[in-house]
């Protein structure tokens, strides 16, 4: 089969590996129909997380159609079309019984890694590095899903691909990512990040009942998708002082939660984003926290900073005596996907909300190394890349 | 509980957390899910200490040829004896009771005449050991990416 293979730093490749084949009894194989690229994939392609190897297969946001299962998959059958879960899930240990699927006990091989890292290992990811597992991901015509039965939604013909495909993902991150700021109705609610999963938390903020929503980025495309739901916007190119700015909004209180979805890779012109990006270069430091430095910075005393953005290491100049003086709560983590699936593929169904809107592509595999490059370099037009097979 | 196996010592020990005499071996412990009915079912059976050994990603001379004991499960069965009595004689010993809230709690003990290890500290081993056994015990597989495709293993376009 063709699948988008990570070769080094800024190189991804399209190649003719094997298919794959069931390896564990809970194992199902799919054939892929649409599997997107994700803004944390491009971590991976600017070589910003570490225990990537030359050749692993990408992709973490993947539905198709099963083609095979093994011996003990009960609850889904050949033929079932299914979105998969980018975390994965072995649905018996304490944390899966718990919802707390990300922090799975059982799905890591690696788990040593994660462990003298981080003291203890989460579940198992899909084409996301060897110290998440180093799982094949869904970027190639097939892939094989683990504990199948914890990790698919069974998805009704009425609804596109593209209308279900982000339950896999950036949907459940920017609802959960919402859910974690405890919104009460009338809030204000800041996100820095207008990406897919910044825009998809803002929508599920107003869903949550938030009165008002700020975002803050860069990009004038995407800062115009979230004007066009009602989101007031902050340019951080042509506005520096953006504490000040989200104090003048919001009657000098600050908002109410403040929601990171930018990541270890922040930009901006600030004197300690410069200093960070320096650091990640010659391999000093890990993460560029800017963005989560000022959502600290600018969040209301007692409020909420909620943190879907992906940070892997050690962050430098981290305000955490402001976050102490003021008693904020800080949330964060990878996403809990199997626990939102359903609820939110319910409220797809009612035409609550069309995730698709965040897709500007739509592309064969063969043109996904190109994809990449313009999705990390040119943000204007690639807001959301989808890979179509078969 | 088999508590003469605990030193008097220690006697005001954490309720669900069996204190263990560190001088003579290798700890590791984990919590898991089960009942303690299906733990002592576990360990009794032989091909599961060889499902936990396969492909273990360190060098385990010291568990290889681990054998049920004949009187595993002794007493009230709360305790478990995996030994060895090959070239390298020794034994696991799974000391298990109640957790706290919920599920069950293993102590693992590996104590062994020589011990020797090519890589890792025999108290990671132990810990990569439990984990795996954990794994197997909760779900009935051990996780594993082995046999799966990359691009490190390029194929021709015409085999597809
Ligand atoms: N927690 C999870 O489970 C989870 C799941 C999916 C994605 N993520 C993470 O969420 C983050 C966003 O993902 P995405 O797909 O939307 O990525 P993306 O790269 O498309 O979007 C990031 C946006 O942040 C903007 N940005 C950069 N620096 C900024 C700054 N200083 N202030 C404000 N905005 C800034 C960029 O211009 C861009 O529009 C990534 O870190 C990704 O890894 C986490
Ligand atoms: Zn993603
Ligand atoms: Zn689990």
């Amino acid at each position: 089969m063709k699948a988008l293979c990570w070769e080094g730093k800024h190189h991804i490749a399209v190649k003719h590996v094997h298919d794959p084949h069931i390896l564990n009894p809970h194992d199902a194989i799919i054939k892929v129909t649409s599997s997107a690229i994700c803004g944390s994939d491009l971590h991976l392609y600017n070589g910003v997380i570490p225990t990537m190897e030359k050749g692993d297969i990408m992709g973490h946001e993947t539905m198709g159609i099963v083609v095979e299962t093994g011996p003990l998959v009960r609850d889904v059958k050949v033929g079932d079309r299914i979105v998969i879960p980018f975390d994965i899930g072995c649905g018996h240990c304490q944390h899966c019984e718990d919802q707390e699927f990300s922090a799975c006990d059982n799905t890591n091989p690696n788990f040593m890694i994660p462990e003298k890292l981080y003291g203890y290992s989460g579940s198992g990811l899909f084409g996301y590095s060897h110290m998440y597992g180093g799982y094949a991901g869904g970027q190639a015509e097939y892939i094989r899903v683990p504990f199948v039965d914890t990790n698919h939604l069974l998805v009704p013909e009425s609804l596109t691909d593209d209308q279900v495909l982000f339950l896999s993902d950036i949907f459940p991150t920017g609802y959960m990512a919402a859910e974690n700021c405890h919104i009460k109705r009338g809030d204000t609610v800041a996100v820095w990040g207008a990406g897919p999963v910044g825009l998809l938390a803002m929508k599920s903020a107003f869903l949550l009942g938030a009165g008002r929503v700020i975002a803050i980025d860069h990009i004038k495309t995407r800062l115009d998708k979230a004007r066009s739901f009602g989101c007031e916007t902050i340019n951080f190119e042509e506005d520096d002082a953006i504490t000040d700015q989200l104090r003048f909004l919001t009657g000098g209180r600050g908002p109410d939660s403040c929601i990171d979805a930018v990541g270890l890779e922040a930009h901006g012109h600030t004197v300690l984003n410069a200093i960070d990006t320096v650091k990640q270069k010659v391999k000093i430091g890990t993460d560029r926290p800017d963005a989560l430095r000022q959502a600290i910075q600018a969040c209301k005393k007692a409020g909420t900073v909620s943190i879907p953005g992906v940070y892997g290491g050690f962050l430098d100049k981290f305000p955490f005596g402001a976050a102490f003086g003021k008693g904020l709560t800080l949330k964060m983590g990878q996403t809990h996907t199997q626990r939102y699936m359903k609820p939110l593929l319910e409220r797809i169904e009612k035409g609550e909300i069309d995730p698709s809107f965040v897709i500007s592509h739509r592309i064969r595999i063969d043109d996904g190394p190109e994809a990449y490059k313009q999705f990390n370099e040119n943000k204007d037009d690639f807001t959301k890349v989808v890979l179509k097979f078969h | 509980m088999d508590t003469s196996y605990i030193p008097s010592s220690q006697s005001r020990q954490t309720p669900g957390v069996p204190q263990l005499d560190r001088e003579h071996g290798y700890f590791a412990s984990a919590t898991v899910t089960n009942s303690l009915e299906d733990i002592v079912a576990f360990c009794k059976d032989q091909e599961n200490v060889e499902k936990v050994l396969k492909d273990i990603p360190a060098k385990v001379e010291n568990f290889l040829g681990l054998k049920l004991e004949t009187d595993a499960s002794e007493k009230d069965g709360h305790r478990i004896i995996w030994k060895n009595s090959g070239k390298n004689p020794g034994k696991l010993i799974f000391l298990l009771s109640p957790a706290m809230n919920k599920g069950t709690v293993i102590t693992a003990e590996a104590v062994f005449d020589k011990i020797h290890f090519r890589e890792d500290g025999p108290s990671t081993l132990m810990n990569i050991f439990l984990k795996r056994m954990k794994q197997l015990m909760e779900t009935g597989e051990i996780a594993t990416t082995k046999g799966q495709p990359s691009g490190r293993e390029e194929i021709s376009q015409h085999k597809h």
